[in-house]
């Protein structure tokens, strides 16, 4: 077009997240009322099966001991009460021994792993060189002419894990924009600043054997963002980031 | 007999000679009994053609009574078609089965009460905290595609 030239540059940068992969542990209220729902439930219901074999066998124990009438001895065959069944059934759930939540990453704090935080999204942050400044963003690279804003973001996440990455983008539009001017020492007109536009994308698979990393990452949730991100861009990162 | 055939007759005889071998020929012909059987010949080629135009008005007829039918039915009101799971089995409404449980105590259904208006505050806030993160999302989103419209419009063509 015969616009005159933007003096902005323009950068697309994929926010790529892993998603939870076990359900968030429940707040004090919400473990409060699941108790008493199962109570209600318990009060409410009438007794099923189960309950009544046992309740019989209950009775007939009781007349046993009472009329001292030992049927066992007449048939010669022993019968399983509901009784032993409740209690094999205890015994098998003691052996039952569930996947630790807490994985060895998280015990380490290895922030490069994908296999920590199983409860919380993770996004991927990159080492990028700006200038003469090493900062930690979200994989962005400069838009080329020619191709739209969200392939510079798959482009972007290419660059920094290898072709092999299974990532689900969400739509065409950005979800966030970070707009900044350069330093007065580079600042021309014709060079103002730059507009980076924020993608999202979900990771398909959690095997990342096949990335080739480029450079320094990190896999954070939203929470550690913090430790990384300067204040203005977290500000416009954390806008379109849903907990 | 031969002896007893009079002298004119067999004169009579060597002048039909002429048209006597057709009368065979026509007599040989496995379709025809006689020569007036010819006319009787023309209705069983016909028959088949007659058999189409009968049946296929018959059939006609067939699918309109059909069609009737369907349009009396569809007129009809749709019967409700009971749901097995709201049927309660008959065995559960035995008396025998009914729990049974100590009353509860009325500092019971105070907590009980208590703890479901608290519940009642959290989940609105929870409600809250969502609209808030979506009215946020969009807001972002908007901005973007802003900025991107006063870059170029090719640009944002393609996002929306």
């Amino acid at each position: 077009s015969a616009a005159a030239r933007r003096p902005w540059r323009l950068f697309g940068a994929m926010c790529l997240l892993r998603l939870p992969r076990i359900t968030q542990p429940l707040e004090k209220e919400e473990e409060e009322v699941a108790a008493l729902m199962e109570q209600i439930e318990l009060e409410r219901s009438l007794y099923s099966d189960h309950e009544m074999r046992k309740l019989e066998e209950e009775e007939q124990l009781r007349k046993k001991m009472e009329s001292l009438y030992d049927e066992d001895e007449v048939h010669g065959k022993t019968v399983i009460m509901a009784q032993d069944l409740e209690e094999k059934w205890e015994q098998k759930f003691l052996g039952f021994k569930a996947a630790p939540r807490i994985t060895d990453a998280d015990k380490n704090n290895d922030r490069t792993s994908l296999n920590r935080k199983l409860d919380s999204n993770l996004m991927l942050l990159v080492k990028h060189k700006i200038g003469n400044q090493e900062l930690w963003l979200l994989p962005q690279v400069e838009w080329q002419p020619g191709e739209t804003l969200r392939s510079t973001a798959e482009r972007a996440m290419a660059t920094f894990l290898g072709d092999h990455i299974q990532a689900k983008v969400l739509g065409n539009a950005p979800y966030g924009i970070y707009k900044y001017k350069f330093p007065k020492a580079i600042r021309t007109e014709n060079n103002v600043g730059a507009k980076v536009f924020f993608f999202k994308a979900f990771l398909q698979s959690s095997d990342l054997s096949q990335a080739q990393l480029k450079a320094d990452y990190l896999w954070v949730t939203k929470k550690e963002l913090g430790d990384y991100l300067q204040s203005e861009y977290l500000k416009k990162v954390n806008r379109f980031l849903l907990d | 007999t031969p002896e007893s055939v009079p002298p004119h007759a067999l004169r009579c005889f060597s002048s039909c000679s002429s048209w006597l071998p057709q009368r065979v020929a026509l007599r040989g012909s496995h379709w025809q009994s006689s020569l007036l059987g010819v006319r009787t010949s023309l209705p069983v080629r016909a028959q088949p053609k007659k058999k189409k135009k009968v049946d296929v008005k018959k059939e006609q007829a067939q699918k309109e009574r059909m069609k009737k039918k369907l349009k009396k039915l569809e007129k009809a009101a749709p019967e409700l078609i009971p749901i097995e799971d709201f049927i309660t089995p008959l065995k559960y409404t035995e008396s025998n089965r009914v729990r049974s449980l100590p009353t509860l105590s009325p500092e019971e259904s105070e907590r009980r009460v208590l703890l479901l208006k608290k519940w009642c505050l959290f989940k609105q806030k929870q409600d809250e905290a969502e609209k808030k993160a979506i009215k946020a999302l969009v807001e972002s989103q908007q901005e973007a595609l802003r900025e991107l419209q006063l870059e170029s419009e090719e640009l944002y063509q393609a996002a929306i």
